[in-house]
């Protein structure tokens, strides 16, 4: 028991007839409390006299990957520690009606790479989009926008919402910051915005150390465990065009967990003969110093850490004010058409700009090599203290080079034995049914299949049998049919019921499996009525779009639905979580 | 002898075979096989489907070359089938070749393959493309049906019209043969030609009338026919089930030799299983030969093993019961009684290459196809040269022009008229192919490899793929020995089960295991004797050093025209196998 008999009496005594506000206040004012070594200087605070003053806020978050929420969590809890009455919600589960009562709104949102809010939040953009949205002239707001600037719409969710609550009437009172992959600082930068702008807090409440919060963010993305590779294995036929890994590595005495749905975060580094050759086309030196934000270390090892093979406008934008190349500058921002850029690396730059840079200019002008994240294809009930993914390794020609990705080369490449960083990241959005009776389809092409297999494995463990239809596309039945005998396995034990394929290369006229979604629809829309949830996993431009047409089309012809009850529909779904997506 | 008991049509045999289980469930020879092609999970069929699809003229292989590392990747085998298209007498004529063609590049693994017993075989079609493939050989009037399976196989005529004046009344004895005893069945047609399903579906029965020769059960084991016009014996007519050898009185044929109970195949460690020559026991005119034929099958049919499959070839029927028995009871079933053999005379079993003209005038060019393989290479393109022959045949109405199989897996470019025959030189020069053989040892002439590794699932060691190199090998010692032109018959099988008929050469190799292969001495040059094991397990080094030493002797101790499968017999190096019971004494 944390507290005596008597303590917990007198704490009863002191709490009731609160109401769950002023309860819930009070859990953050505890929490507050309990981080800071002063407990002693608070006792004689009034908390009831704070009740009466205290300022309220609504803090959402709209997350695909979990940052959103981290980085809203702790806002609630600073802003709790100034005495504020916080709202934490997630944006499904929030009505958007109620925004008309609300004074203090603070979003933090993210957004998928194609520019659009993340799936469950969807309903809350439709409603404020719509013409009907109510007018916000009594709320203060501030938007936090999550993003990844080697996307073209980069914080567009952000960026729109921000726009349109504005429209709408409300007071931006912090401008809104956007958030590159690296979001701890800027997160934290805005948080003191935010906090900064309260009104003055009421009167001995003691505040967190104002870099507490930040710090724990950064810490959140910091720990990493050398996993060793307990197996690496090629799961494409050698004959295939592509070149897909399935990788093993162990969690023996990691400590992390991790759920099916959940994601692997792995840190790799670039590699040394690539790095050698972008140093020899900058004609620097490879062992020239250079100061990084973790101390000095020669240029050719810096360089292992930072992003050569993809990079942004804006990036290539300052290098051409660097390097004072004005033409280049005028012609981003005439934003002409650039379409070079986007498979490009930085061997390409150099190649048609040649650098003028020093290299503790390229280090201080390059991003920091980010983390990669795959869905787990294991199951923890299945592959005991193992985590397994599912990587397709990118090559590619582009401008005549042969183009390599950084870290699935890396992957692809692991022997037997090396350690790997890894990091799980939870992925609430892309969980199984609580209810094992509810019927599961997934919807995966390529390495999209990886979280299914993780699926599958997971209920089989449990003895659960039947209910799952899988959808599967790749090139080529022969030599792409990944994890083919595992699925056969899953499918002789009952784990798996059905399963659909799509080889878009073995006929004349592709087929992918949005194809197969509609061939089958009137068993796909009895399985829907039946309450079946939806996984979508994979590319999002080339699948996740056409897979969901599909399925309004199902709506359609099997449902007798119209398009746009089909749409709303599904939007629903997207809301209500049973229609989830894992896309990239 | 053990007291015959027939079976009883349509009822099963007190100790059947797995085999017999599943014809008789299959509902004469559909089984699964519908559900087994429509499964996109897998590249394979059900386990009886496995047996099933063999009557419809396929087999299920994998790529064993790929075997492992698929394994590891999670991949199931790399399953395929192989598709052996039905050609009595190995005759084809050019839109039917030219579809063949297609069939080897759209859905095969771009080659086409004779076979030893003149039928065109595929490799490597996928289970997603099986159906494709007999859709398009019917296009051509072509079909697979019982080209596998227990049934009679592909019926052989020597194809090479040049051999002999009758052979114009003969050869449409390979047709006639083979339609009068292919099975009844409509599986075929309505699992891949998408053609209504037969009475027996319609009527929810089985009307025994159905399949009235084979019966629900079908025979107990593959059956064989092959029909030779002597002295010619390159359909090597004594192994098979059934062989007919055609008796012409000046130009006219006035009928056949009966010859019953020939077989190859055998099972290692098994010395109840052998190789076995067929007995001649009788003669019947042309209008008799199809009821003899019939009747044959239909005796096999009823008594042949159906227990163990390792002993239900119709050799083993014969040499349980008696050829006494067999005659009385092939007369009793035809009415009548078969006449007195005539006396014929073989000279060989080998093909006569190059160009060789008929009475009529026309010209027929028989070449040498290596191990049967009609592909494209670098050094020489004989698929595409072949295709554009045919396409300019068919544009220049060439009626009469055929490309025919031979038993030795070679082809026969058949009734080219005087004036074509530049055009078929020129395509074939234009495309690297020599026209003659007299370029190539006379062992290399005569070798026959089966297509064992990386397809035959029953393959033990390499057959065609091997055999170049080791003839390579072998050529200097030939040379050495003053041997390079001699016809001497070398044949090379990766397995005991006599596809590329090796028991029936004078070199005979049959792999045991990767690289090891037994050898055989002493069968002889016109396929009337078999030969016997002289070395065990051999490894390439050992065999070379064997032969060696075996061909140095041959040339110094040969007699005048002495072949060399007479020659180790004569000089005692191995006994004649006499009966085939006594192979492996």
């Amino acid at each position: 028991m944390v507290l005596s008999e008597q303590q917990l009496q007198q704490v009863t005594n002191a709490i009731s007839g609160l109401s769950p506000t002023q309860l819930a206040w009070l859990g953050g004012y505890f929490s507050g409390l309990s981080q800071t070594a002063l407990v002693g200087q608070v006792t004689q605070t009034t908390p009831a006299a704070n009740l009466t003053t205290a300022l309220t806020a609504t803090v959402l978050y709209g997350t695909q990957t979990g940052n959103s929420k981290k980085v809203a969590t702790e806002l609630q809890a600073a802003l709790q520690a100034k005495g504020v009455t916080v709202t934490l919600s997630n944006i499904k589960d929030y009505r958007p009606q109620n925004l008309k009562k609300e004074t203090r709104l603070y979003v933090v949102v993210s957004t998928q790479g194609n520019g659009e809010p993340p799936d469950e939040a969807r309903a809350f953009y439709k409603f404020l989009q719509d013409k009907r949205a109510p007018r916000l002239e009594q709320l203060e707001y501030s938007v936090l926008a999550l993003g990844d600037s080697s996307y073209e719409e980069f914080c567009q969710a952000g960026v729109l919402l921000d726009a349109r609550l504005a429209e709408l009437g409300a007071k931006p009172i912090v401008k809104r910051t956007d958030c590159d992959v690296d979001f701890a600082e800027p997160a934290s930068s805005w948080q003191q915005a935010v906090i900064e702008q309260l009104p003055a807090a009421p009167s001995n409440v003691v505040s967190l150390r104002p870099n507490a919060v930040s710090a724990q963010v950064a810490q959140a993305t910091d720990s990493f465990f050398a996993a060793e590779v307990l197996n690496r294995v090629s799961v494409t036929a050698s004959q295939s065009d592509k070149d897909v890994y399935h990788i093993e590595f162990s969690l023996e005495d990691s400590g992390l967990s991790y759920a099916p749905g959940d994601i692997l975060v792995v840190k790799t580094k670039n590699n040394p003969e690539f790095v050698a050759e972008f140093i020899q086309a900058l004609g620097l030196d490879s062992s020239a110093t250079v100061t990084t934000k973790t101390g000095n270390s020669s240029f050719a090892e810096a360089l292992q850490e930072r992003e050569l093979t993809s990079l942004t406008r804006k990036q290539l934008k300052a290098y051409a004010e660097l390097i004072g190349n004005e033409t280049l500058v005028a012609e981003l921002d005439a934003k002409a058409d650039f379409e070079w850029l986007t498979d490009a690396d930085w061997i390409d730059v150099v190649g048609r700009y040649p650098s003028t840079l020093s290299a503790q200019q390229w280090i201080d002008l390059l991003r920091v090599l980010q983390p990669r994240q795959y869905s787990i294809a294991s199951s923890p009930s299945a592959h005991t203290d193992e985590v397994h993914l599912l990587i397709k390794r990118v090559e590619y020609t582009h401008l005549q080079r042969l183009h390599r990705g950084s870290a699935s080369n890396a992957l692809a490449q692991v022997e037997l034995g090396d350690k790997v960083e890894i990091q799980v990241k939870p992925n609430a959005h892309f969980k199984l049914p609580q209810d094992p009776n509810t019927k599961v389809i997934m919807i995966g092409a390529g390495t999209g299949v990886a979280p299914f297999r993780s699926f599958l494995f997971e209920r089989e463990a449990q003895g659960i049998t039947g209910n799952t239809w899988l959808f599967f596309g790749e090139q080529r039945f022969r030599t792409d049919f990944l994890y083919q005998v595992e699925w056969q396995a899953l499918l002789k034990s009952g784990a798996l019921e059905k399963m659909s394929v799509a080889f878009s290369r073995d006929q004349t006229q592709k087929i992918y499996v949005q194809q197969r979604i509609t061939e089958n629809a009137s068993a796909v829309y009895e399985w829907l009525q039946s309450g079946a949830h939806i996984y979508v996993c994979g590319d999002m431009n080339k699948m996740a779009k056409d897979v969901h047409q599909a399925l309004v089309q199902v709506l359609v012809s099997a449902g007798k639905q119209s398009v746009e009850e089909a749409q709303n529909t599904l939007e629903q779904w997207i809301s209500d979580g049973r229609y989830q997506r894992d896309v990239y | 002898m053990t007291k015959p008991t027939p079976k009883t049509f349509n009822v099963m045999v007190a100790k059947p075979s797995e085999v017999e289980h599943i014809k008789d469930k299959s509902r004469y020879l559909r089984g699964t096989l519908v559900e087994s092609f429509a499964d996109p999970i897998t590249g394979a069929i059900a386990a009886d489907d496995v047996q099933l699809i063999k009557f419809h003229g396929a087999y299920i292989e994998d790529d064993r070359d790929l075997r492992l590392e698929r394994q590891e990747r999670k991949l199931e085998p790399a399953y395929e089938f192989m598709i052996r298209v039905r050609v009595p007498g190995g005759d084809l004529n050019a839109q039917q070749w030219l579809k063949l063609t297609a069939i080897a590049d759209q859905y095969a693994n771009k080659t086409l393959r004779i076979t030893t017993r003149q039928a065109m075989q595929f490799h490597g079609i996928l289970k997603f493309d099986l159906k494709k493939s007999i859709q398009m050989m019917d296009e051509a009037v072509l079909d697979s049906i019982a080209a596998c399976g227990d049934v009679n196989r592909n019926v052989m005529c020597t194809p090479d019209a040049s051999l002999s004046a009758i052979h114009a009344q003969v050869f449409p004895y390979a047709q006639k043969i083979s339609e009068h005893l292919l099975p009844r069945t409509r599986a075929y047609h309505e699992i891949w030609l998408d053609q209504p399903e037969g009475r027996t579906l319609v009527a929810g029965g089985e009307p025994e009338e159905l399949e009235p020769l084979y019966g629900k059960h079908y025979l107990p084991r593959k059956f064989k026919v092959a029909i030779a016009i002597p002295p010619y014996n390159d359909t090597d007519v004594y192994i098979n089930d059934i062989g007919l050898v055609a008796i012409a009185e000046g130009e006219k044929l006035v009928g056949f030799n009966v010859a019953v109970g020939g077989g190859l195949g055998m099972t290692f460690g098994r010395e109840d299983t052998y190789p076995r020559l067929a007995d001649t026991i009788g003669f019947c005119t042309p209008d008799q030969v199809l009821d003899v034929c019939y009747q044959i099958v239909s005796i096999q049919r009823d008594y042949g093993n159906r227990t163990d499959r390792k002993l239900s070839r119709f050799k083993y029927t014969l040499d349980q019961y008696g050829l006494e028995w067999f005659k009385a009871e092939l007369n009793q079933r035809l009415g009548w009684d078969l006449a007195a053999a005539k006396p014929v005379e073989f000279i060989t079993t080998g093909d006569q290459f190059g160009w060789r003209q008929t009475a009529d005038g026309r010209w027929h060019l028989t070449l040498r196809v290596e191990y049967g393989r009609v592909k494209d290479t670098e050094e020489y393109q004989l698929k595409t040269a072949l295709a554009q022959l045919s396409q300019y045949a068919l544009d220049h109405a060439w009626t009469n022009f055929r490309l025919r199989l031979s038993a030795n897996q070679n082809l026969v470019i058949a009734n080219v008229e005087e004036a074509d025959k530049a055009v078929v030189e020129t395509l074939l020069t234009r495309y690297h192919y020599q026209l003659e053989a007299q370029h190539i040892s006379g062992l290399r002439r005569n070798s026959i490899a089966c297509v064992s590794l990386n397809t035959c699932p029953q393959a033990m060691a390499e057959a065609e793929r091997y055999m170049p190199s080791l003839l390579d090998k072998l050529e200097p010692t030939l040379r050495q020995y003053g041997l390079l032109q001699e016809d001497i018959k070398i044949r090379m099988t990766g397995c005991p089960n006599g596809c590329g008929r090796s028991v029936m050469a004078e070199i005979g190799l049959i792999g045991k295991s990767p690289g090891r292969y037994n050898l055989y001495l002493g069968g002889d040059f016109q396929g009337e004797r078999l030969n016997k094991l002289y070395r065990e397990n051999l490894d390439e080094k050992a065999l070379l050093s064997e032969l060696d030493q075996l061909l140095g002797r041959y040339s110094v101790e040969r007699l005048s025209g002495e072949h060399f499968g007479d020659f180790v017999i004569r000089a005692g190096i191995i006994r004649a196998t006499l009966v085939g019971r006594e192979f492996h004494q």
